[in-house]
């Protein structure tokens, strides 16, 4: 997965060898805490969720003072790189490839609520995702 | 500083500004100006010994249009070492000059077998010419 300073490129989120069956469903965990954020390895939907399990650590990703809390400034950009350190300490997140074409990042105390500011969605190239969903 | 598949983007590091690497047995510690990141990685270890830069270091056109990534393979260093790299300058092109040295405190002597005279002194005692050791 390819890691610029406190950011990840959610297009590399699937490096893992090459493509051999669909990753749909894949999910990585994210457990952020106020001067670093751990990051799991990709786990498949039947061994990585909330309730299901968290895979191994891959990085640890530290970082100086978490961004002022009036900033609201969107977690992942246009190009699909993911800002940790625009995550909310103490929380814990998942990335997931959905059957939509794209990455969910949400947060996992996210209730019908609070959707809005603990979900967001960005479309994966269709040249990716035809090679994410082959099986 | 960029990573991606367990290599370091020499590009991205700043001029005249150390980059820490620490290997563990299975795990590697990058540091460079304010960002620090660990990643679990197997290490092959063939950096053992003296440094070889071809070993370490591939360079990948990576869009096919000349635009050259210089990657330092984190899995060719050695485990349980202290590294440092230096990008020293980049020429028009944007190669960088770079440099990498081991800079793993030596191994202190055992206290319980200097208590002793244990091996270690034992072999001491043979080079300086004791009889008995």
């Amino acid at each position: 997965m390819r890691i610029d300073g406190t950011r990840i490129d959610l297009r590399t989120m699937a490096e893992h060898g090459p493509f051999r069956k669909s990753m749909i469903g894949g999910r990585r965990h994210i457990g952020v805490a106020r001067h670093q954020a751990i990051v799991s390895q990709l786990g498949s939907r039947r061994e990585a969720g909330i309730g299901i399990g968290v895979p191994p650590v891959e990085y640890t990703i530290h970082f100086g003072e978490p961004p002022h809390p009036g900033l609201s400034r969107e977690p992942i950009d246009r190009d699909g790189w993911l800002d940790i350190q625009m995550l909310e300490p103490g929380c814990q997140y998942w990335l997931e490839f959905s059957w939509l074409g794209g990455v969910y990042l949400d947060r996992e105390d996210q209730t019908e609520q609070n959707i809005r500011e603990t979900r967001w969605y960005w479309p994966l190239p269709l040249d990716l995702w035809e090679k994410i969903r082959c099986d | 500083m960029r990573l991606n598949k367990g290599r370091l983007d020499l590009k991205t590091l700043y001029v005249g500004e150390t980059c820490q690497i620490t290997t563990g047995s299975s795990s590697v510690r990058i540091q460079h100006g304010s960002h620090t990141i660990e990643m679990e990685l197997d290490l092959k270890g063939i950096g053992m010994g003296p440094i070889r830069d071809d070993r370490i270091m591939s360079i990948q056109d990576e869009r096919g249009k000349g635009f050259f990534t210089y990657w330092l393979h984190l899995d060719k260093l050695a485990p349980r070492r202290l590294y440092e790299v230096l990008v020293t300058d980049r020429d028009d092109s944007g190669m960088p000059g770079w440099q990498i040295s081991d800079r793993t405190p030596a191994m202190e002597p055992d206290p319980a077998e200097m208590r002793s005279g244990g091996s270690g002194w034992s072999v001491l005692g043979k080079l300086l010419g004791r009889r008995g050791g």
